[in-house]
C-alpha cells in the first residue's frame, strides 16, 4: 500500500465526548460503541510511520507516531475501550460517559504522542478523565480518594512537566524517544518519576489501592487498564535498559502481593495486584533484552484483559450485592455461576495457568529476565507469582465465591439482577483471556521485537514448571488454610507518609501565608477602601462637573449647528438648483484663486 | 467592432433579462409569473454570469469600451447588489400590480446602464450610459400608490439629474475643445493645469459635476434627502446604492490623471470635506430615517473621495473598497426599514421604538447597520475607513483625513440614534403596521448582517481585488 | 437456581473429591518433573527435580506465615483509621 494512513483513534471518543450532553432521550447509549469499533478499525488499518506532525510555536508536535511497539499497545487499548463500553452500556449517567471517553482518548494520544509536549497533554487528559470516574461515585469516601488521587496525580504531572521543560532547555527538542541509561541527566529521572507515578512504583504507588476501590464500577474496569498501562508504554518507549527499572520492577512484584495477600476487599486485592503485575513489567522493560521487552508488552496486553475481566465481576457484585468486602461475602458461586466463571477465567489467568493468557506471558518475561542473567530478580518474580495465586487465585475465590457465607456476616443481601452488557463485556474478555492461552501466537504475532530464539510457551518443561509452581503453592496454602481468615480493616501503606507529608505542608505553608493574608485584609480595608472612596469622590466631581459641561455643551452646539444645515435642504427645486450652481462655482474659484 | 460576446457575459445575461421583462410588461400583467418571483432568480443567476465573466479582458468598439479588473470587480458588485435589491423590492406593497413588470424592467436597465458605465473608457459613451441608467431609475421614483410626495421625489430627481448632465454634456464639449480628444487613455497624458489649458479644466469640472450628482456629492446632493425621503422604501435601496457604485467606478477611471497638486484635485478634496460636514451635520436633526440616510449618503460619498484624491493604486482600491463596503450597509439598513414598514410608509425614529421585542433580529441587523456606517469595528465600515485613512495620509491632504475622523465621531450621534430609539425606547405608536418578521426577511437581514461582519474580519480577498482594479488603472 | 448453579453447589460440596484429585495431582506433577527437565537451569537448582515443587511450597509457606502473623498485626488498623469514610 503506497498511501499512508492514520486516524487517531482518539478523534472518535473526543467527538463522543463533546457531542453527549447535547443529546436527548435514552437511545444515545448505542453511540458509546462507536468509538471503540473505529478504534479498532483504525489500529488495524494505520501504516506505520510517523503521522499527524503539526508545527506550534515553532516545535514539532507529533501525534502519530506509528510503530510495533505504539501499535500493540493502541490494539489492546482499542480491545479494552470495546470492552469497557460495553461493561458501562447500561450506566445512565452521561458524566461518567464523558469522563471515560476522555480517559481513554487521552490514552491513545498518550501512545501514539511523538513528542513530549503532546505527550504531556494527553497525560492530564488521561488524569482529568480518571479523577472524575473516582468522583462520580458520589460519596464522601470517593470524594476526598478522588481529590488525593488528583492531586499526587498533578504533583506526578508537574514531574513530568519540568523534566521535559529542563530537556528542551538542555537539547533543545521536545521529541520523545529512547533515553540511554548512562548520561542520563537530571531531567531524564525527573520524567522517569513522572513516569513511574502512572506506573505505581513503589514507593509512589499508593494511589492506586486508595483510589480504585473507590471509584464507580465501571470506572474502575476502565481506570485498571489505562493509566498503568499507558505508562508502561512510555516507560518500554523512553527508559527500555534502565537497571533500576528492573530492580523496582522486582519490588513491585513482591510488595504487591504481599498487600495483595493480607487486603480485605475484593477491589484492593485486585489493586495491589495491579502493582504486582505492572512489576513484571517494569522488570521486563528495565532488564532490556528483546525478549524481555515483548514480554512486557505480552503482558500488559494480557493483563488488560483479565485485570478489567477481574474488575468487571467484581463490579458486578458491588452492584449487585452493594459490597466487596470479604467478610461481608460467601457462598456465591451457586448464586452467580456465570460471574463465578468469568472471575475464575479470570483469576486462573492472572495466576499463570497453562490455557489462559496470562501463563504465555507472565513465563515469557521471567524466561527472558532469567536468560539475561538477572537471577535475583527472576527469582523475586517467581516469588511473586506464586503470591499472585495464592491471594487471587485462591483465598479471594475462596472467600467471595466458594467458602460458605459465615453466620456472623449479617444477613443476606438481595441480589439486584444485572443487565445483559456486564455479562456480555465479560464474556467478551474471557474468551480472548482463553483464546491467547491457547493459541499464543495470536498475541506473540503482534510482539514488537524481534526475538532469535522465540519463545515456546508451550514446551513442556515450561508448562510443567508453572504447574508445578502453582500447584505446590496451592499445597502450601492448603496446609496452612487455618491462616486464611478474614480481618475487616485496613492495612497500613505509604499512603501514610503521602497524608503526613501533605499535612506538614499545609502546616508550614498554608499557615503563615493565611497569617499574612489577614494582615493584609485589614490594611486593605483600613486603609485602601477609604483611600478608593475618596478617590472615587473627586472622580465623579470631576466628571460632573467639568467634563460632562464640556461634552454635553460641544455635543448641543454640534447638534445645534446640525439643525442650521439641515435648513439648506428648503424643499424647492429652484433654490437647490440655483444653490448648486452658485456653489460650485463659488468653490472652483476659490480653489482656483487660492490654489 | 471586434466584439467578442465572451467579454460581456454579465451585460448579455442583464440584457437577456431586460428583454424578458420587456415581454412580461406589454400583456396586462395578469397572466405568467408574477416579476416578484422569477426576477430575483434570475438575478441571482446574473450574480453567477458577472462570476464567470470576472476574469475577462479586453477591449471593444474601438477601444471605448474597456473590459478589465476594475469593469468586472464593479459589474460583479452591481449584480450582487441588484440580486438584493430586486429581492427587496419583490414585496413591495404600494406598487400597483399592474406596474410590477415594468416597474423591474427599469431596474433592470438601470443596473445595465451602470454596467455599462463601469467598462466605459470613453467620454460619451460614459456619457450615454450615465444617461441609461439614469432615465431608467427617473420612471420609477414616482411609483408609489399614487403619493404626492412620491411624484413630487420625482420630479426633482428628473428636473436635477437635467440640469445636472446638461452641465455634464457642456463640460464634455469644452473637454473635446480644449483636449482634443474624449479617450480617458489619452486624456491621461495631457496636462490638466490651469495654466495649461484652462478649458480643459473648466469642461473636466462640468463634467465632474454629473458624476456628483449621482453620487451625491456637495454641492450636487440637494436632492437626496427629498428623494429618498419622497419614493418607496424599495426603490429607495436601489437608488441609495447602485448608482453610487457606477458613479464611484467614473471617478477611479477619471482620478487616474488627477494627481495630487492639481486645482482639480484640491476641487475634489474640498468638495469632500464640504460634503462629509455637511451631510453629518443635516443628518443631526432629522427625524425621518431615509432622510438621516440621505444626508448619510452625502457625508460617505465625502469619505469616498478622501481615497480618490491621493493619486495612489492604494487610494483607488480603497475608494473601490468603501463604495462597496458602503453599499452593503446602506443595502442592510434599507433591507430593514423595507421590512420595519411592511405597510411601505415612511419610518420616523419612533416608528423604531421597541424594535428589539417586536422583531430582534431586524433590529439586531439595524445595529450591525448602523455600527458599520458609523466605522466601528469589526464592521466593514471600519476597515473600509481604516483603507481610506492609511491610503490618503501623507499625500498632502491630510487635514481631509483628519475631517474624516472628527466627521465620524459627529455621525456617531444620529447612526447610534436608531439603534437607542430600537433598543432603549418603549413606547410603540399605536396603529401602525408591524414588520415583517416572515423567514424570508430575517434571512434576509441575517445574510447582510454577515457579509457586513465577515466582510470587516476577512477583507483581503476583496481588498486584493481592488487592489489589482485599481493597479491597473494607474500605471 | 440455575443448572450452571447447581452444578457448582454440587461440586462445591465434594471437598474429599476435590482434596483427593488435587494431592494425585500434584504426585503425577512430581512423576512427570523427574521425566520433563529444563535444558538449561535458570537458576542452577532447578535442574534438580522436584526443586520447583519445593520452592512453590516454601515460598508459599513463608509467604502467609511472615504476612499473616508478623506483617499484618504490625500495619492492620480500622477501616475508619483516616478518618475518610
Amino acid at each position: 500500500m503506497a498511501t499512508s494512513s492514520f486516524l487517531h483513534p482518539s478523534l472518535g471518543f473526543l467527538v463522543l465526548a463533546v457531542i453527549l450532553p447535547f443529546l436527548p432521550g435514552r437511545q444515545w447509549k448505542w453511540l458509546l460503541l462507536i468509538p471503540p469499533v473505529i478504534a479498532l478499525w483504525s489500529v488495524f488499518t494505520m501504516t506505520p510511520g510517523v503521522h499527524a506532525v503539526l508545527p506550534y510555536l515553532g516545535e514539532q508536535v507529533i501525534l502519530g507516531r506509528v510503530d510495533r511497539l505504539s501499535l500493540i499497545f493502541a490494539q489492546v487499548f482499542a480491545v479494552m475501550s470495546l470492552i469497557g463500553m460495553t461493561y458501562a452500556l447500561n450506566v445512565p449517567d452521561k458524566g461518567s460517559h464523558i469522563a471515560a471517553s476522555l480517559y481513554v482518548a487521552g490514552s491513545f494520544g498518550s501512545v501514539f504522542a511523538g513528542d513530549y509536549l503532546s505527550l504531556f497533554v494527553f497525560w492530564e487528559l488521561m488524569s482529568i478523565g480518571s479523577t472524575f470516574l473516582i468522583f462520580l461515585n458520589r460519596s464522601r469516601e470517593s470524594t476526598l480518594a478522588g481529590f488525593r488521587y488528583f492531586l499526587f496525580h498533578t504533583v506526578g504531572g508537574l514531574f513530568l512537566l519540568g523534566g521535559l521543560l529542563l530537556r528542551h532547555q538542555a537539547t533543545g527538542s521536545f521529541a520523545f524517544d529512547h533515553i540511554p541509561a548512562d548520561g542520563a541527566a537530571l531531567y531524564d529521572w525527573l520524567i522517569l518519576i513522572g513516569f513511574c507515578v502512572n506506573a505505581a512504583v513503589v514507593p509512589l504507588h499508593a494511589w492506586l489501592p486508595d483510589a480504585y476501590p473507590r471509584a464507580t464500577v465501571a470506572g474502575a474496569v476502565f481506570m485498571c487498564a489505562f493509566t498503568t498501562k499507558t505508562a508502561v508504554y512510555v516507560l518500554a518507549r523512553g527508559f527500555a535498559g534502565w537497571e533500576i527499572l528492573a530492580v523496582a520492577g522486582a519490588v513491585m512484584a513482591v510488595y504487591g502481593v504481599g498487600h495483595a495477600i493480607i487486603a480485605n476487599s475484593a477491589r484492593r486485592i485486585l489493586a495491589y495486584d495491579i502493582i504486582s503485575q505492572v512489576g513484571y513489567m517494569a522488570v521486563g522493560i528495565g532488564v532490556g533484552t528483546a525478549m524481555t521487552l515483548d514480554g512486557a508488552a505480552a503482558h500488559a496486553y494480557a493483563h488488560i484483559l483479565y485485570k478489567s475481566l477481574l474488575f468487571m465481576s467484581i463490579g458486578c457484585l458491588i452492584q449487585g450485592l452493594g459490597t466487596d468486602r470479604l467478610e461481608k461475602l460467601g457462598g456465591l458461586a451457586s448464586r452467580l455461576p456465570w460471574i463465578t466463571l468469568f472471575f475464575t477465567v479470570g483469576s486462573l489467568s492472572i495466576s499463570g495457568m497453562p490455557l489462559f493468557n496470562g501463563f504465555v506471558t507472565k513465563t515469557m518475561t521471567i524466561a527472558g529476565t532469567a536468560a539475561a542473567h538477572h537471577t535475583a530478580i527472576a527469582l523475586a518474580l517467581e516469588v511473586a507469582t506464586v503470591g499472585t495465586f495464592i491471594a487471587v487465585g485462591i483465598r479471594l475465590p475462596y472467600f467471595v465465591f466458594w467458602r460458605r457465607r459465615p453466620a456472623d456476616a449479617g444477613p443476606e443481601p438481595v441480589w439486584k439482577p444485572l443487565p445483559w452488557n456486564m455479562y456480555a463485556g465479560m464474556a467478551l474478555a474471557a474468551v480472548l483471556c482463553i483464546a491467547q492461552g491457547v493459541h499464543p501466537d495470536m498475541l506473540y504475532h503482534f510482539l514488537p521485537y524481534a526475538v532469535d530464539v522465540p519463545y515456546e510457551p508451550w514446551a513442556a518443561w515450561n508448562v510443567l514448571q508453572a504447574l508445578l509452581l502453582l500447584g505446590f503453592a496451592g499445597l502450601a496454602t492448603y496446609l496452612l488454610r487455618g491462616l486464611l481468615v478474614t480481618h475487616p480493616g485496613v492495612n497500613l501503606d505509604f499512603d501514610y507518609f503521602y497524608r503526613l507529608i501533605g499535612k506538614a505542608l499545609l502546616f508550614v505553608i498554608c499557615r503563615p501565608i493565611a497569617w499574612i493574608d489577614g494582615l493584609w485584609s485589614e490594611v486593605y480595608r483600613v486603609i485602601g477602601l477609604n483611600a478608593l472612596k475618596v478617590l472615587g469622590w473627586v472622580s465623579a466631581w470631576f466628571d460632573r462637573s467639568v467634563i460632562d459641561c464640556m461634552v454635553d455643551g460641544s455635543a448641543i452646539t454640534v447638534s445645534d449647528v446640525g439643525r442650521l444645515g439641515a435648513k439648506l435642504q428648503s424643499g424647492n427645486l429652484q433654490n437647490y438648483l440655483a444653490m448648486t450652481g452658485v456653489l460650485f462655482l463659488l468653490i472652483f474659484g476659490l480653489v482656483w484663486y487660492l490654489g | 467592432m471586434n466584439l467578442h460576446p465572451a467579454l460581456i457575459i454579465p451585460e448579455l445575461f442583464q440584457f437577456l433579462l431586460i428583454l424578458a421583462l420587456f415581454l412580461q410588461s406589454m400583456g396586462d400583467g395578469a397572466k405568467g409569473p408574477r416579476p416578484g418571483r422569477w426576477v430575483p432568480l434570475f438575478a441571482a443567476l446574473g450574480i453567477v454570469a458577472a462570476v464567470a465573466g470576472f476574469p475577462a479582458r479586453g477591449l471593444l468598439f474601438h477601444d471605448v469600451y474597456q473590459v478589465d479588473a476594475l469593469s468586472q470587480f464593479f459589474k460583479l458588485a452591481i449584480a450582487i447588489g441588484f440580486f438584493v435589491t430586486v429581492s427587496n423590492a419583490s414585496r413591495q406593497p404600494t406598487l400597483p400590480e399592474n406596474k410590477r413588470s415594468d416597474y423591474f424592467l427599469f431596474l433592470a436597465l438601470s443596473a445595465e446602464g451602470l454596467m455599462l458605465l463601469s467598462s466605459s473608457t470613453e467620454l460619451f459613451t460614459l456619457y450615454l450610459a450615465l444617461e441609461l441608467s439614469s432615465y431608467s431609475l427617473y420612471t420609477v421614483i414616482s411609483l408609489r400608490a399614487r403619493d404626492k410626495g412620491a411624484a413630487e421625489a420625482g420630479i426633482k430627481y428628473i428636473l436635477f439629474g437635467a440640469v445636472a448632465t446638461a452641465l455634464a454634456l457642456y463640460g464634455l464639449s469644452y473637454v473635446l475643445a480644449g483636449q482634443h480628444t474624449t479617450y480617458i487613455a489619452e486624456l491621461t497624458g495631457k496636462s490638466w493645469t490651469w495654466a495649461n489649458s484652462p478649458q480643459a479644466v473648466i469642461g473636466l469640472a462640468l463634467f465632474l459635476g454629473g458624476m456628483f450628482y449621482k453620487l451625491a456629492l456637495f454641492p450636487f446632493h440637494f436632492w437626496c434627502p427629498d428623494v429618498y425621503q419622497g419614493t418607496s422604501n424599495e426603490t429607495a435601496t436601489f437608488a441609495a446604492t447602485l448608482p453610487k457604485l457606477g458613479a464611484v467606478v467614473v471617478l477611479v477611471r477619471l482620478s487616474a490623471f488627477l494627481t495630487p497638486g492639481l486645482e482639480i484635485t484640491t476641487l475634489l478634496a474640498w468638495l469632500g470635506a464640504i460634503s462629509m460636514t455637511l451631510g453629518n451635520l443635516s443628518a443631526l436633526a432629522q427625524k425621518d430615517v431615509k432622510r438621516i440616510l440621505g444626508f448619510s449618503s452625502v457625508a460617505h460619498a465625502g469619505y469616498v473621495m478622501v481615497g480618490l484624491v491621493s493619486g495612489t493604486a492604494e487610494g483607488m482600491a480603497a475608494a473601490a473598497f468603501y463604495a462597496l463596503a458602503y453599499v452593503a450597509m446602506n443595502l442592510l439598513a434599507f433591507w430593514v426599514v423595507s421590512r420595519v414598514a411592511s405597510d411601505g410608509r415612511n419610518l420616523k425614529l419612533d416608528d423604531l421604538n421597541g424594535l428589539y421585542k417586536r422583531a430582534p433580529v431586524l433590529a439586531f441587523a439595524l445595529a450591525v447597520g448602523a455600527f458599520a456606517l458609523v466605522g466601528l469595528p469589526p464592521s466593514v465600515g471600519f476597515i473600509g475607513k481604516l483603507f481610506l485613512i492609511t491610503s490618503a495620509w501623507n499625500h498632502g491632504y491630510n487635514w481631509l483625513v483628519i475631517t474624516l475622523a472628527v466627521n465620524s465621531a459627529f455621525a456617531i450621534y444620529y447612526y447610534l440614534s436608531l439603534v437607542r430609539h430600537a433598543y432603549t425606547e418603549e413606547t410603540v405608536a399605536a396603529g401602525s403596521a408591524e414588520p415583517d418578521t416572515s423567514a424570508f426577511s430575517l434571512v434576509g437581514a441575517g445574510i447582510l448582517s454577515a457579509v457586513v461582519l465577515i466582510l470587516g474580519l476577512l477583507p483581503s480577498p476583496v481588498f486584493d481585488l481592488a487592489i489589482a482594479a485599481g493597479q491597473g488603472v494607474i500605471r | 437456581m440455575s443448572s450452571l448453579g447447581a452444578l457448582f453447589d454440587r461440586l462445591g460440596k465434594q471437598h474429599r473429591l476435590w482434596r483427593n484429585l488435587f494431592f494425585a495431582a500434584l504426585v503425577l506433577l512430581l512423576g512427570l518433573n523427574l521425566m520433563i527437565r529444563p535444558e538449561e537451569a535458570h537458576f542452577g537448582w532447578d535442574a534438580y527435580p522436584g526443586a520447583f515443587a519445593a520452592f512453590g511450597l516454601v515460598v508459599g509457606f513463608v509467604l502467609l506465615l511472615i504476612l499473616e502473623k508478623i506483617v499484618r498485626p504490625l500495619i492492620a488498623r480500622k477501616e475508619d483509621f483516616y478518618g475518610d469514610i
